[in-house]
């Protein structure tokens, strides 16, 4: 599961009002390095939920302190901010939360992350 | 890319399902269906780059590949199966388009509630009373109605962990709803309907084309069909006598842009 799921992904379970952005517990990260794809960067983002973004990377350097700062908001320009781009670029599409957890913000419900695939499914008397 | 090319690709890879499960209603879908709605999906612009799609349901891969084909800037493939989504990714990186994709392991809800209970009366006599109409109402009341629906569409607990219009395209071949499974094909619509942006893709059984129609319509969406088509749904479980069986199969195109500008 890379970042950018994370950022689509919310707690549906019973009762919860405001089930996003999920935290993260990461067990087991890796890191695939792949060519910056500055177009599909910039296409992507403003789909994008950047503070979902922001709270996910802050929550991953505790696990892996290699992770770039990101600022707590988006520049107005930043197709002029290389250095930024490429930044977004790897945490976005690289890193890769093999397993691990996702935390439900209002209720604490884990929703557990096996070989790279988060497993969100509710029990039926969650629904 | 050439539709052949297309076919030729997504013949290419493992799609059999080794173990199908009969609740959900697995079969592949075939890569000359799959290729008809990936290239007039693009031929529109609802997939491509520049754009995020959703397979729901993605059993073996066979959408999500053609998605990912053609480019499209990301495809969330979500399935309730974890075998299925096993194999879609196996079939995935075996084409090495898996930087395309990404994977969820979630589950349509067989049953919809409303999210506070405040609003659950109102959303049981509204489906009600939706159900019983076989005529949209006239005039102001149209978008009057629709608009509440809408809302209630919006604050659905499908049991998808997906966040409303949260990609542009959503793509599904859903269980057609037979077996225990009746009403699963409505479900899988209305969610699809919850999750995009600009448009849905949807295949269902002709049968159901008038009921489909009237439900969407209701919903203050348009629908259209897009092809019809024949499915040769082959022998993969014991109860199909025949060796393989066509039925008949409508592509459905629900437009969801056209309300946005209404609302």
């Amino acid at each position: 599961m890379r970042l950018l799921t994370h950022n689509y992904l919310q707690s549906n379970v019973k009762g919860t009002e405001e089930g996003y952005p999920l935290g993260i517990v990461p067990e087991t990260v890796e890191i695939e390095k792949s060519p910056v794809d500055r177009e599909l960067l910039l296409s992507i983002l403003p789909k994008l939920n950047y503070d979902a973004v922001h709270q996910a990377v802050a929550q991953l350097r505790l696990h892996c302190s290699t992770l770039p700062k990101l600022p707590s908001t988006l520049p107005e320009n930043i197709s002029n901010d290389e250095n930024l781009v490429n930044d977004l670029y790897f945490v976005l599409f690289d890193v890769h939360v093999k397993n691990g957890c996702l935390v439900c913000p209002a209720t604490q419900r884990k929703f557990p992350i096996k070989d790279g695939i988060p497993n969100m499914i509710l029990h039926e008397d969650e629904i | 890319m050439k539709r052949k090319h297309l076919e030729s690709a997504l013949s290419s890879i493992q799609r059999e399902f080794p173990d199908p499960k009969i609740t959900l209603e697995q079969y592949p879908t075939s890569p000359s269906l799959t290729a008809s709605v990936i290239l007039t999906a693009l031929e529109r612009g609802d997939l491509g780059p520049g754009t995020t799609a959703l397979d729901l349901g993605c059993g073996t891969g066979m959408l999500t590949l053609g998605c990912a084909l053609i480019e499209t800037d990301l495809v969330l493939a979500l399935d309730c199966d974890s075998d299925a989504l096993q194999l879609a990714k196996e079939n995935v990186e075996e084409m090495e388009l898996e930087t395309a994709v990404e994977w969820i392991h979630a589950q349509v809800a067989s049953v919809i509630s409303s999210s506070s209970p405040s609003s659950s009366t109102t959303t049981k006599n509204s489906n009600k009373s939706n159900n019983k109409r076989r005529f949209p109402p006239k005039g102001n009341m149209i978008q009057a109605s629709t608009l509440e629906t809408r809302q209630l569409i919006a604050q659905d607990k499908d049991g998808v962990p997906l966040h409303s219009r949260c990609v542009d395209t959503v793509l599904t071949n859903p269980p057609f709803g037979t077996k225990q499974n009746a009403g699963m094909d409505l479900r899988f619509l209305r969610t699809a309907c919850r999750l995009a942006r600009r448009t849905v893709y949807s295949f269902h059984k002709t049968s159901t084309r008038a009921f489909l129609q009237q439900q969407v319509t209701a919903w203050g969406y348009s629908f259209h069909v897009v092809a019809e088509m024949q499915f040769d749904l082959p022998q993969v479980y014991k109860f199909h006598k025949e060796k393989s069986r066509d039925i008949a199969v409508d592509l459905i195109r629900v437009d969801l842009i056209c309300m946005e500008n209404l609302g």
